[in-house]
């Protein structure tokens, strides 16, 4: 049962990444990346990471994801305006040798990984929950890099703001 | 758990396909979200199959979400005020000249 | 998955009746479904004749008594008329963009306890026991029990001896899950106002998502205030069930401890925000300062427009009911145990009364938060848009992290004081 809903979820994320690469228009290429990324958070959520799934629809599908879409309407790209597509030899390349480099990295997984299902986890121990991920945020482990991306967060509002008020650009 | 790396895997290829062939700069940016977002799913994956090693691994995925929001911004930025100096979006393009 | 699916808490055990458990979920999510669609039902009612009533006028009055039946008369009107596509429009997004508006303001409502928790043995009470001591409900299906009862386990549905929140999902992260859900209702409104191909549209479009995605950032660290102030049970869940809970002791044994009272500049940043989120006045600006150009629903007509209009209102209701959840007691009244405790005769399990009373508490200061933002809207006018953005960023950020730092100043001043 979990397994199906984890293929479903799993063939869910892989059309909308196809969905998103393939079309035209960078809204609309926008929209199925929103769809696939509210896809990976329930993938997050069968994993037993309830608060990290809620935290990637937060972050990616309501924060930037909200970025790109405002700046694409912002700049006004409509469809037929946009830079036209790549020569389709590179296309055919590009998508052979990924086609290819997936094959590979599928069939070494599936060899080394004989097992389909996970490792089985005592539901009484609210593994992956908040309080696993926040005693160890707050814990001589995981202090030092929260602080840094606390301050990689401010330096980065700190430059997007600078960036911004350029007037000139040499 | 196979089929999860499976995807992660595939997510991390459609993006560099997307960033190969690509040439508006936004559908750049949003094919390098891709990619990430392909590594943090194998990454969720694999702390799943080893519960006894902490939440390193959820915390690591924490960052990755943290260090792609600036990414973006400040990409989006700089795409921003490119296009308001130059009009154009198109990499080739803006490279060549 | 089994954590969310567990909405209970742990105390003693007694035999388990599996099946019911579903059916009580049903009923539960079809009970606050039903509430709130029928309170959004009149919700234009209630605004038009409240907007009558400030403007010394009387509102609708024709259509039924008191006009109660002018929504069915609306929404004949607006179901009845062509559903027009214009050429020029996107077309998927046009019609996207109003289904968009209305959805998580749908979704929100599911985390939201409506009543106090009902414990699993009053349905164990309602099963039919024989004078021979069988219990006729559960023992016809003795053949099938064991394979429900394992079925039941493996998703954790085997509660036995404990209580069901009242909200439809009393998830485990359920904060997490308001600003979540809460920061999807930014697309509606975008893509709507892209679809219509119209520079003014577009343009009242991305001011209006900047405004939303602005306040989201005050709302979240107001939110955070709160749950630092109620604190959680047991440590790793952030459920919203915790918050009125938290919410439902006296200071100094008189003061109910609602939130708006023991941090009233959190709370009122908190439903500043939330004017803001839903695009009320004075916040109005995606919806009426264009209108002299375009608006972002100019294109739409018809059911669109309906629908755009009842995501409106179904965000304003959505929000007052969060509002009242989090800050003023949820579903509680101060000295209601202690009366029902004194009052209700014996044959009576005074919890019934005051889960029933509950609901309608709850209904009650819903709607009556709905008037404040009904009240507000016919009253201020609008902010511009700078005045807007500067209130965002300059003063109610600012505003609710100074809080968040005192709160935990004053939490911890309370604990060093309350350990000597």
């Amino acid at each position: 049962m979990q397994l199906a809903i984890e293929m479903l979820t799993a063939f869910m994320i892989v059309f909308s990444a196809v969905a998103t690469v393939s079309r035209r228009n960078p809204l609309y290429a926008a929209l199925w990346l929103i769809n696939c990324f509210l896809f990976t958070g329930v993938l997050y959520v069968i994993q037993e990471a309830v608060f990290l799934g809620f935290l990637q629809v937060l972050t990616y599908a309501g924060a930037i994801l909200v970025l790109i879409i405002f700046s694409i309407m912002l700049m006004d790209l409509r469809d037929n305006e946009g830079p036209k597509e790549r020569s389709a030899g590179i296309q055919i390349v590009a998508l052979g040798s990924v086609l290819v480099s997936i094959f590979l990295l599928s069939c070494f997984f599936l060899r080394t990984f004989e097992s389909s299902s996970y490792a089985d986890l005592d539901p009484k121990t609210k593994w992956g929950g908040l309080q696993h991920l926040g005693q160890f945020l707050y814990s001589e482990g995981g202090l030092f890099p929260f602080e840094f991306i606390t301050v990689l967060l401010l330096g980065t509002l700190v430059g997007c703001v600078q960036l911004a008020k350029r007037k000139e650009w040499s | 758990m196979t089929v999860s790396l499976v995807v992660g895997a595939i997510l991390l290829f459609i993006g560099f396909y997307g960033v190969i062939t690509k040439r508006n700069l936004i559908m750049l940016l949003m094919c390098v979200e891709l990619m990430l977002n392909g590594v943090n799913i194998t990454l969720m994956t694999f702390a799943r199959q080893h519960v006894d090693s902490g939440a390193e691994t959820h915390f690591l995925v924490l960052i990755i979400f943290a260090i792609a929001a600036c990414e973006a911004a400040c990409g989006l930025t700089l795409i921003v005020t490119l296009f308001k100096q130059t009009k154009n979006l198109d990499i080739d393009q803006l490279c060549d000249s | 998955m089994h954590n969310l699916l567990a909405n209970v808490t742990e105390t003693a055990t007694t035999p388990d009746y599996s099946i019911v458990y579903g059916v009580l979920g049903a009923v539960i999510v079809l009970h606050n479904f039903s509430i709130f669609m029928l309170i959004l039902t009149w919700l234009s009612w209630l605004e038009r004749r409240v907007c009558a009533w400030i403007q010394d006028r009387s509102g609708p009055n024709r259509v039924g008594p008191a006009g109660l039946l002018q929504p069915v008369a609306d929404a004949i009107k607006l179901m009845q008329k062509e559903d027009l596509i214009p050429h020029h429009v996107e077309k998927f997004l046009y019609i996207l963009g109003p289904a968009l508006v209305a959805l998580p303001a749908l979704i929100l409502f599911v985390v939201i306890p409506i009543g106090t928790d009902i414990p699993y043995e009053w349905i164990g009470n309602l099963m039919i026991w024989g004078a021979d001591g069988v219990n006729y409900f559960t023992d016809s299906f003795a053949v099938n029990m064991t394979e429900l009862q394992d079925f039941a386990r493996q998703f954790n549905l085997d509660h036995a001896g404990q209580t069901r929140s009242m909200a439809a999902a009393d998830l485990p992260v359920g904060l997490a899950f308001l600003l979540a859900i809460g920061s999807l209702g930014v697309y509606g409104l975008a893509l709507g106002a892209w679809s219509a191909n119209n520079k003014y549209a577009t343009m009242g479009g991305v001011r209006a998502s900047a405004q939303m995605i602005s306040y989201e950032l005050a709302l979240g660290v107001a939110i955070l205030t709160l749950i630092l102030m109620c604190g959680t049970s047991g440590l790793s869940d952030m459920t919203i069930g915790d918050i009125v809970s938290a919410q439902q002791g006296y200071l100094g044994g008189w003061l109910p401890k609602w939130n708006i009272i023991l941090n009233p500049i959190t709370a009122i940043i908190l439903i500043i925000c939330y004017f803001a989120e839903t695009n009320r006045l004075p916040f109005d600006f995606a919806e009426a300062e264009p209108e002299l150009i375009a608006g972002y629903h100019i294109e739409h007509s018809g059911m669109k427009f309906a629908l755009f209009m009842i995501g409106e209102s179904a965000a304003m209701l959505t929000a007052s009911a969060l509002i009242v959840t989090l800050c003023f007691g949820g579903w509680g009244l101060p000295f209601l145990e202690d009366i029902l405790k004194v009052v209700v005769p014996e044959i009576i399990d005074y919890r019934l009364v005051l889960f029933l009373a509950s609901i309608g508490i709850f209904m009650t200061k819903t709607i009556a938060m709905v008037m404040v933002f009904i009240l507000v809207r016919w009253s201020i006018p609008r902010f511009r848009y700078d005045q807007l953005m500067n209130l965002g960023w300059k003063r109610l950020l600012p505003a609710a992290l100074a809080m968040l730092v005192i709160t935990v100043f004053v939490k911890e001043l309370f604990t060093y004081f309350g350990a000597h």
